[in-house]
């Protein structure tokens, strides 16, 4: 808060004197901002007179753009200079704005909609608040929703992320095309962009517009959680470089579920791209997470309800080679109680973070998908013409077109994260460190394992570059990824061997979960066709069957694309490589499945709610390992239960009943059976040596 | 029912010659009156008739070529092949010819009279027309059904002959021996038909006749007490207006088509005037329709301003598009001249603007008596058919000119239209209207442009329908269509229409960007009637231009039913539309009008297959025969 009124004083200070343009007197408030930021002061001359000797704006060079594929946006920002980039890279008119964030308020708070549902709610019976509450109400939401888009803000943002950015990523790499590509919708002045980029880590907030402010696009305006707002000034900054704020639940709650469509509507009407997280929030796991629909919905009625002729979605692969937040999420998978997002803890985060090395990012965006073209053939716009416009209502049809929608969207951004050394790495390592229970590596051996996986993904990789590639995985590419993760590796060279470091023998769960991040950037790649062969493995009639069973099973787990693929072209040899990554899911499932049977230890058939069901089963999960027979720590992760949980209850073996979750007994033994006869030979024993090492008799063999 | 190549013609050929001698076979109107580009390259409007006749248009063809991509260079003539009997073999009955010419009713067969009432004015229709390329194919029978939204060359069939009766009995006459001998009759008003509703079915197995109303053509009474005139069917619009003019009366119905459409015309399809809002739809100046089906004549037995007397059987006959019978007589409402008849104009900053002052116009129901909105498009469209060099634009700037400096300026001219106007009435209603409604303009930030405007944007009215010969001359193709809808959904429907049009035109490989304009025509308490102009160039064009069309439009219609838009306000459905009626009226809408028209009609003798009536009546001939 008190930044920005400090700004605002500055740029009312600043409006008489020698400052005729709005850019110079960016300059001045950027050059403010800068002595606050705390940056090293002994720099600011310098950088003035970098600002002062060259006045004349950045402007993108297209031509060079075309024959490029891609572009270390790290690279280009060294040879620009920070601070020119940051006052000089966007004028008003690459960045329109018609609407401010106040006047977009009235307009929504004005709305035909709202007066509508507010005179709906008051002819309820059961609605005890008079019409001015109605309305104070809607504008109390706004106020927590609304954003307060301010390009001064964005450059300040960008100063800040242009010092640390520098510091702690060695190349920021930029698909071109995908630049290109999103240059050419924004052309297309009716119809409007939404940005829909994977969510891995609190980096990604800032990293599109970031890009969009370089190569001179519109910047985005992003939905975010309200959870962030708890940050004290940082829910502030954000709301200034375009962020706006929604509840993670508000199914019930008519008239915010109102203000919320007709704020999105409104967002829709302006010139700047939306963009938001379509699996809701950032994956712990570094696997894509199933979609969170309400959004999408909202943004599509827009397009259902007529008010604009299309929508185009951008689905945006953000891949990172380290994660900021790796130890946090191994942490909060394992159950440890999530730390509440404080300013503070932000601020004495970074501290650490920003003396690291964390590596590369990749930034690409996927085929644009055109919401009037993918609802063409799946709903009738007709259906609402005989009611009021106001009054729209999502059809089934529409939601399960949102649905599909929202499925396809993460089926493309996986194939837009990048098939990174380190991801094949961690791959490897995650399975020798299972397998083998040593700790340390000879660099060869792994190098070869990396290679064999490497061209194994390259060759059923959906993007054409990677497919076309000759790129090898040798000791030079396991050197770099030491580097880049010396907080758990460590190369002995002399030797050639590669240790764990000595700090993570003693809590080997965090480990796995830490390489299961990187390894589940890749996971999905391979799942669909490791599913397809389990299937396979049965006669003719009954694979089709089971591999749709598989697919609903792990339908929370792996997102598989509904275009059906060709997954008979995988070697054998292949094959084995996939299945040693997908393995521990199927260990996992198993696991959680026979915990879910009746005669299991300690489980109770009724639960308050999921959250309480996944946390007991972990708690059961740590003990089968504790006998240590089996040393793929990753099971006990939150994520991986719950998304079996919610699989079973899909499957209808978990029923709501008066707010209980009860567990169907008969259905969870069907499924586990055929599951389990599913499973190859191997799996099975070693269920059923967990199961004797523990007390659980998990896999009488009658049972299978 | 015997079929023969070469009957014996014997027409009567004083009434085909009367009428043929004026009127284009292969085009818009009168054979006197076109556009053409002149040997210095300027576009001209030859002949007397209208009040751009004779004028040179210094800037249309540059307009042409930069809206279009038009080049001169790139003729495309109508074929100017002689046709022969022989082109179009004859599906005849003797029995039934024999019938008629011993009732001594007028009739032709000859090709040319055949081929003028074989169509209508889609653009499919008139091309085919151009090209002579109509062909009947008979005796395929029932069997060889096919869907007709798009008729190839060889698909589409001419009528094999044309009778023209004089009075109501004899139209009674020979629809009894249609009924005897087995033949199809199509009735046949003034041709203008833009829903392929004149057109023949490919897989007709007997005689179709065209009953051409044009010899019914009197005003056989009028009533000055009670305001009423008893018109035959026959009667062109244009005509009327004159005859009831000389007596002091109107009728002011008006469509745009009014020089050549006539009342039974009006009433089959259920015309919308110009000048709707003081006067009325066709249906709301009917007071009393006569129409000889099948099983005889259907008609009221009073001529009153209103009844109660179950279903309205009116709203029946209104609409029929010619499957139920002939309309032979109409009693319609006519009104004294009006005292003062007074044009206007009003430039809007934006389309979103004149839809908004419409609107509110329309709630406080001060319309005149046509008010109509052109988009942004239209109105540069329409400043290029100046004849003068800049008189339209300078007498724009001159009325405006105190505003010009604070108002205009601020004008995008890339977004700005025009709203012209017609007042009719009392001097001292119209100048009260006049001030109401320029008064709420500037509410909307319009302002007004002065008269001139808006009586040229009428003028023009008549002569727009000859554009699209000269268009089919230099390869451009292009059609009008039109809707109701809700006014708040208006706008978002004009935008997603042109949106989708400019999509399936890439999509299609259609190589000019297109020309999609709108304007909203007519208002009502609730909504509007919003007319779409479409037309491409398609030169470099690899399939057949008319088939693309179609498609586009079709996707065109898709587009506005999706956004809350109607089937049609005033064009009908005909065979052009009909893929859509059921989905508009509901399955059981449709099954009703079929249990009519089977009552009405059992032989099927009115077969011209409109209102999606085709499929089940020629299943329902089958099984009783
Ligand atoms: C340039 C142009 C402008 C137009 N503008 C308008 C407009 O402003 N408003 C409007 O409403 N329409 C307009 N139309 C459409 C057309 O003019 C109308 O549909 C008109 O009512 C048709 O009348 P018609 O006499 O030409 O009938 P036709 O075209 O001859 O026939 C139309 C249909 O009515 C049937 N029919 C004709 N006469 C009779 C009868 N006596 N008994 C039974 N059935 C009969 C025919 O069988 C056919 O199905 C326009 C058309 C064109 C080409």
């Amino acid at each position: 808060m008190w930044i920005s009124s400090l700004i605002d004083v500055v740029l009312h200070w600043s409006k008489p004197y020698a400052v005729d343009d709005a850019a110079s007197r960016a300059q001045i408030v950027d050059q403010l901002l800068y002595l606050l930021a705390g940056l090293r002061p002994d720099r600011l001359l310098h950088h003035l007179i970098e600002v002062w000797s060259s006045k004349r704006a950045v402007s993108m060079d297209w031509t060079g753009i075309t024959t490029c594929q891609r572009q270390d946006l790290i690279e280009e920002l060294r040879s620009v200079g920070d601070f020119r980039w940051t006052v000089t890279t966007q004028s008003s008119s690459q960045n329109p704005s018609t609407i401010d964030s106040e006047e977009l308020k009235k307009r929504v708070m004005q709305s035909q909609r709202i007066s509508d549902v507010i005179w709906m709610l008051l002819v309820r019976k059961d609605e005890k608040r008079s019409e001015a509450e109605l309305q104070s109400e809607v504008r109390r939401i706004l106020e927590e929703m609304g954003h307060k888009y301010s390009i001064n803000y964005i450059r300040l943002m960008g100063l800040i992320l242009i010092k640390t950015s520098r510091r702690m990523y060695e190349h920021i790499w930029i698909d071109l095309r995908s630049v290109r590509l999103l240059k050419s919708l924004f052309e297309e002045k009716d119809v409007p962009v939404i940005l829909m980029p994977t969510h891995r880590s609190y980096i990604d907030f800032l990293l599109i517009s970031f890009v969009a402010f370089h190569y001179g696009l519109p910047l985005p305006l992003i939905a975010s959680g309200v959870d962030f707002m708890g940050m004290t000034g940082v829910g502030e900054v954000l709301r200034k470089a375009g962020a706006f704020f929604i509840r993670r639940t508000f199914a019930d709650d008519e008239l915010y579920r109102t203000v919320f469509a007709a704020y999105i509507y409104h967002i829709l009407h302006q010139p700047q791209p939306l963009e938001f997280f379509v699996e809701g929030t950032r994956s712990r796991s570094g696997k894509s997470l199933y979609p969170k629909f309400g959004l999408l919905q909202a943004a599509v009625e827009v397009y259902l309800a007529g008010r604009v002729p299309d929508i185009m979605i951008v689905p945006v692969g953000i891949t990172y080679e380290r994660t900021v937040e790796e130890s946090l999420f191994a942490k909060e998978l394992l159950g440890l109680p999530k730390p509440r997002e404080t300013t503070s803890g932000l601020l004495k985060a970074s501290q650490t973070v920003l003396t690291d090395n964390y590596g590369s990012i990749w930034f690409r965006c996927g085929a644009p998908i055109s919401v009037r073209d993918f609802m063409k053939k799946r709903v009738d716009r007709a259906v609402h013409n005989t009611s009021p416009r106001n009054r729209f209502k999502s059809t089934v049809d529409g939601s399960g077109a949102v649905r599909d929608l929202a499925l396809q969207v993460v089926a493309q951004q996986q194939d837009l994260i990048e098939i990174h050394d380190w991801a094949v790495l961690a791959s490897v390592l995650l399975n020798r460190l299972r397998t083998t229970g040593t700790t340390s590596f000879p660099v060869d051996e792994l190098v070869g394992g990396c290679q064999k996986l490497l061209s194994a993904l390259l060759l059923i990789s959906q993007t054409k570059d990677d497919r076309n590639s000759d790129r090898r995985f040798e000791a030079k590419n396991l050197i770099r990824c030491t580097k880049i993760h010396l907080n758990i590796l460590q190369l002995d060279s002399k030797q050639g061997t590669l240790w764990i470091q000595q700090s993570h023998l003693s809590d080997m769960r965090t480990l796995h979960l830490r390489l299961a991040h990187y390894r589940n950037h890749i996971v999905n790649l391979v799942a669909p066709s490791v599913l397809f062969r389990l299937a396979s493995e049965k006669s003719q009639v009954e694979s089709l069957n089971s591999f749709e069973f598989l697919k609903q099973l792990f339908s929370r787990e792996f997102v598989i694309p509904e275009i059906s693929h060709d997954y008979t072209n995988v070697s054998g040899e292949i094959h084995e490589l996939f299945s040693d990554m997908v393995e521990p899911f199927l260990v996992g499932y198993a696991m959680v499945l026979r915990l879910l049977q009746s005669d299991a230890v300690s489980v109770q058939t009724s639960f308050a709610s999921l959250r309480e069901l996944v946390k007991s089963l972990q708690g059961d999960m740590k003990k089968v390992l504790d006998a240590g027979v089996y040393c793929g720590f990753e099971i006990l992760s939150s994520d991986l239960i719950s998304n079996c949980v919610q699989a079973v209850k899909c499957l209808e073996g978990i029923s709501v009943q008066n707010g209980q979750f009860q567990i169907d007994s008969r259905i969870v033994d069907r499924i586990n059976l055929q599951f389990l006869s599913l499973l190859p030979l191997k799996i099975v024993f070693q269920l059923a040596d967990m199961s004797a090492s523990s007390d659980l008799h998990v896999y009488a063999s009658g049972k299978i | 029912m015997s079929s023969s190549s070469s009957p014996e013609p014997t027409p009567d050929d004083r009434l085909s010659k009367l009428q043929r001698s004026q009127l284009k076979q292969n085009g818009w109107g009168y054979r006197d009156s076109k556009f053409i580009i002149s040997k210095d390259g300027q576009v001209e409007f030859v002949g007397g008739r209208y009040g751009i006749s004779g004028h040179v248009l210094t800037s249309f063809r540059s307009w042409m070529i930069k809206a279009l991509n038009i080049d001169l260079n790139f003729r495309t003539p109508p074929k100017t092949r002689a046709i022969t009997e022989e082109d179009y073999p004859v599906v005849q009955n003797a029995s039934f010819l024999a019938s008629v010419r011993k009732e001594n009713v007028a009739w032709s067969a000859s090709v040319e009279d055949r081929l003028f009432r074989a169509h209508g004015h889609t653009l499919a229709e008139i091309s085919l027309a151009r090209t002579g390329t109509f062909l009947r194919i008979p005796g395929t029978g029932f069997c060889t059904l096919r869907a007709f939204t798009y008729l190839s060359p060889t698909e589409v069939c001419i009528v094999d002959l044309v009778v023209w009766p004089r009075s109501h009995d004899e139209v009674l006459m020979i629809v009894q021996l249609a009924n005897k001998h087995n033949v199809v009759i199509i009735p046949f008003g003034g041709g203008t038909s833009v829903s392929k509703a004149l057109q023949c079915l490919p897989y007709e197995a007997r005689m179709i006749v065209s009953l051409d109303t044009s010899q019914m053509n009197c005003i056989l009474w009028v009533d000055d007490k009670n305001w009423m005139a008893c018109i035959e069917a026959g009667k062109t619009g244009q005509d009327l207006e004159n005859e009831l003019a000389q007596k002091g009366f109107c009728t002011g119905h008006e469509p745009d088509s009014m020089e050549f459409s006539t009342v039974g015309g009006w009433v089959a399809t259920r015309a919308s005037g110009m000048k709707k809002n003081i006067y009325g739809n066709i249906e709301d100046l009917v007071i009393h329709i006569r129409t000889v089906t099948s099983n005889g004549v259907i008609e009221k037995n009073c001529q009153v301003p209103r009844i109660s007397a179950g279903p309205d059987i009116h709203q029946f006959i209104l609409g029929s598009e010619g499957t139920l019978g002939v309309i032979t007589q109409v009693v319609l409402k006519i009104r004294p001249l009006p005292e003062v008849k007074k044009y206007g104009s009003l430039l809007f900053p934006s389309f979103e603007d004149g839809v908004a002052c419409l609107r509110q116009v329309s709630k406080g129901r001060c319309w005149p008596a046509s008010i109509r909105l052109v988009d942004n498009e239209q109105f540069r469209f329409a400043q290029a058919l100046k004849s003068e060099p800049s008189s339209y634009f300078q007498s724009l700037m001159n009325n405006c000119k105190k505003f010009y400096v604070t108002k205009v300026r601020s004008f995008d001219p890339e977004k700005m239209c025009v709203c012209t106007l017609l007042f009719e009435g009392s001097k001292d209603n119209v100048e009260k209207l006049e001030e109401e409604v320029y008064r709420m303009a500037g509410l909307h930030g319009g302002m007004a442009a002065g008269e001139a405007n808006g009586q040229r944007g009428y003028t023009l009215t008549f002569v727009i329908a000859y554009l699209r010969d000269l268009g089919l001359d230099y390869g451009v193709v292009s059609e009008s269509f039109e809707t109701s809808a809700p006014w708040d959904r208006i706008v978002d429907l004009c935008r997603n229409v042109k949106f989708r049009v400019k999509k399936e035109c890439l999509r299609l490989g259609v190589k000019h960007p297109p020309l999609i304009s709108c304007r909203v025509t007519q208002s009502y308490d609730t909504g509007a009637c919003v007319y779409f102009y479409f037309a491409f160039n398609y030169r470099g064009l690899k399939c057949d231009p008319v088939h693309i069309y179609e498609d586009i439009e079709n996707a065109a219609r898709d587009e506005i039913l999706a956004n809350g838009g109607s089937i049609s306000h005033h064009h009908g459905v005909g065979k052009l539309r009909s893929q859509w009626l059921s989905k508009t009226i509901s399955p059981q809408g449709v099954e009703t009008l079929r249990a009519v028209k089977c009552h009405l009609d059992p032989l099927n003798i009115f077969a011209a297959g409109n209102l999606d009536l085709a499929v089940s009546q020629s299943d329902n001939i089958k099984s009783k025969i």
